[in-house]
């Protein structure tokens, strides 16, 4: 039975994982930063128009360019709150194949490939929570129809969050990176989400997504304080006495 | 980059692909409602590509769809071509399309159904998030309070495809937004009888319930019910469809 790793090995793998984790929010601080001088220069509105796109593009080709691991990057627009009718919409770039372009989403309610941002916890939860997140790997259906991790903040004005800035990221290197890093560990380990749902695991019958509650073994697992600030946590199987 | 649902659409022709067949494939797409109203297509270069047309075929095949009244160009940067039908018989080319089919299709396409259905509530229950749950809620919903079949068939479709986003599966989510334009044709026929929206939108309601729960035995075993009570009401009707497409 292998030894329960100690406090110092676990810090050193939240560490880890912090250091994967920092340039993707480093990143959307330059695009922040963009969209926050048109908004102030202009309407909340007008962040939607071909002007706005064309002004933001170079600071996301550049993103693009410099962070392998991100593999999309934008701004989404809240639009009009104050009728019912809020028509939310996006500036997006993509990498694929390693050329970069802009992309256009759907946002016909009556197509059969409508991408309704308003009900994605990537658009919904920074504008809810006023705070940036990260979230654990998730089928993103009519935006990138993949698997995905989207890194997002919100951008105020006046109180209001008028835009959400996200990234997406190439979520299997990112998983494979996390991986690496549990394995350093020695024994079975998973880093888990605020959802306790599994992000990665090494040297456990658990997939990526696994609800830990929903498994007879997930409970019994002990929980290591927090990583990467975004309520993910390590867990482990408990040494069996004897 | 498109969506998925427009690679299926969009799929590559066989060499020497005629511009009667690109227009004959959207126009289909356009009577069904799987293009919509107001959908802007991709760039001509990008769907040229995709339907591995040349530019100047694609551009033909635009053409008839201008005269036919069926999509609009505006030229210039932010411009495109954009579906303009407001007003297509949905029910007549859902009749066209599904008398093509015949009962062993019928079966077989249910069967695929069936078993992407299946697998994909078995693994969401397993591992669904807390907004996929939320999704699953809203969505079965929007089919008991669809306002026609149109939207029936797209609330139909698009639970399911949540329920694959569920199972965290690219996979089984890939296999059912192709079904979402294969099988369009059969949900907007059956869709018109409204007691089966209610039901089967209960049936989806008790699976998102499942899934919550983490009950995987009968999360499929609801995935299951309510496919096969689409798919029963596709084959009861299929004689009748089909006289009723030779009538007309």
């Amino acid at each position: 039975m292998p030894l329960s790793p100690s406090r110092a090995a676990l810090a050193a793998v939240a560490e880890q994982i912090r250091v994967i984790t920092v340039p993707v929010f480093a990143g959307l601080d330059t695009l922040t930063e963009a969209t926050h001088s048109l908004v102030d220069t202009n309407d909340a509105g007008a962040l939607a128009s071909q002007a706005a796109r064309e002004m933001l593009a170079p600071t996301a080709t550049r993103l693009l360019e410099n962070q392998r691991l991100i593999v999309g990057c934008g701004v989404a627009v809240a639009g009009n709150r104050e009728g019912d009718d809020e028509r939310p919409t996006m500036a997006w770039w993509v990498r694929r194949n390693g050329e970069i372009s802009a992309k256009r989403h759907v946002f016909n309610p009556g197509s059969d490939s409508f991408y309704d941002i308003r009900q994605t916890t990537w658009f919904a939860e920074p504008r809810r929570t006023g705070k940036p997140v990260l979230l654990a790997p998730y089928v993103d259906s009519w935006g990138t129809d993949d698997l995905t991790m989207t890194a997002c903040r919100p951008l105020s004005r006046d109180g209001i969050v008028v835009a959400v800035i996200a990234a997406d990221l190439n979520a299997r290197a990112y998983v494979s990176a996390v991986e690496r890093i549990l394995k350093d560990v020695g024994s079975p380990i998973a880093l888990i989400d605020a959802e306790d749902r599994v992000i990665a695991s090494v040297g456990l019958d658990l997939e990526a997504g696994a609800r830990l509650l929903n498994i007879p073994e997930g409970k019994a697992m002990k929980r290591s304080p927090g990583v990467a600030a975004f309520g993910w946590r390590l867990a482990r199987t408990l040494e069996k006495p004897g | 980059m498109s969506t998925l649902t427009r690679r299926v659409l969009f799929e590559p022709l066989a060499d020497n692909g005629r511009a009667d067949v690109v227009a004959g494939r959207l126009r289909k797409a356009i009577a069904l409602g799987v293009l919509a109203d107001g959908e802007q297509l991709p760039a001509e270069a990008e769907l040229a590509a995709q339907f591995n047309i040349s530019p100047v075929t694609l551009r033909e095949a635009l053409q008839q769809l201008r005269d036919q009244h069926l999509v609009t160009t505006r030229r210039g940067r932010g411009g495109g071509s954009v579906i303009t039908s407001p007003q297509q018989d949905q029910m007549r080319a859902a009749l066209d399309e599904v008398c093509l089919l015949t009962t062993l299709d019928l079966r077989d396409l249910a069967d695929w159904r069936r078993a992407l259905a299946v697998e994909a509530a078995r693994l969401a229950a397993r591992r669904a998030s807390r907004a996929n749950i939320g999704a699953l809620v809203r969505r079965s919903g929007r089919l008991a309070t669809a306002e026609d079949v149109g939207e029936a068939r797209r609330a139909d479709s698009r639970f399911l495809i949540e329920v694959a986003a569920a199972s965290q599966s690219v996979r089984l989510s890939k296999g059912l937004i192709e079904l979402q334009v294969e099988y369009a044709p059969v949900l907007t026929l059956v869709y018109g009888d409204k007691h089966l929206r209610r039901s089967v939108a209960d049936q989806f309601n008790e699976l998102a319930a499942a899934i919550g729960e983490g009950d995987q035995a009968e999360a499929a075993r609801l995935a299951a019910e309510a496919v096969s009570a689409v798919a029963s009401a596709a084959l009861a009707n299929s004689d009748t469809w089909r006289n009723d497409a030779a009538l007309a």
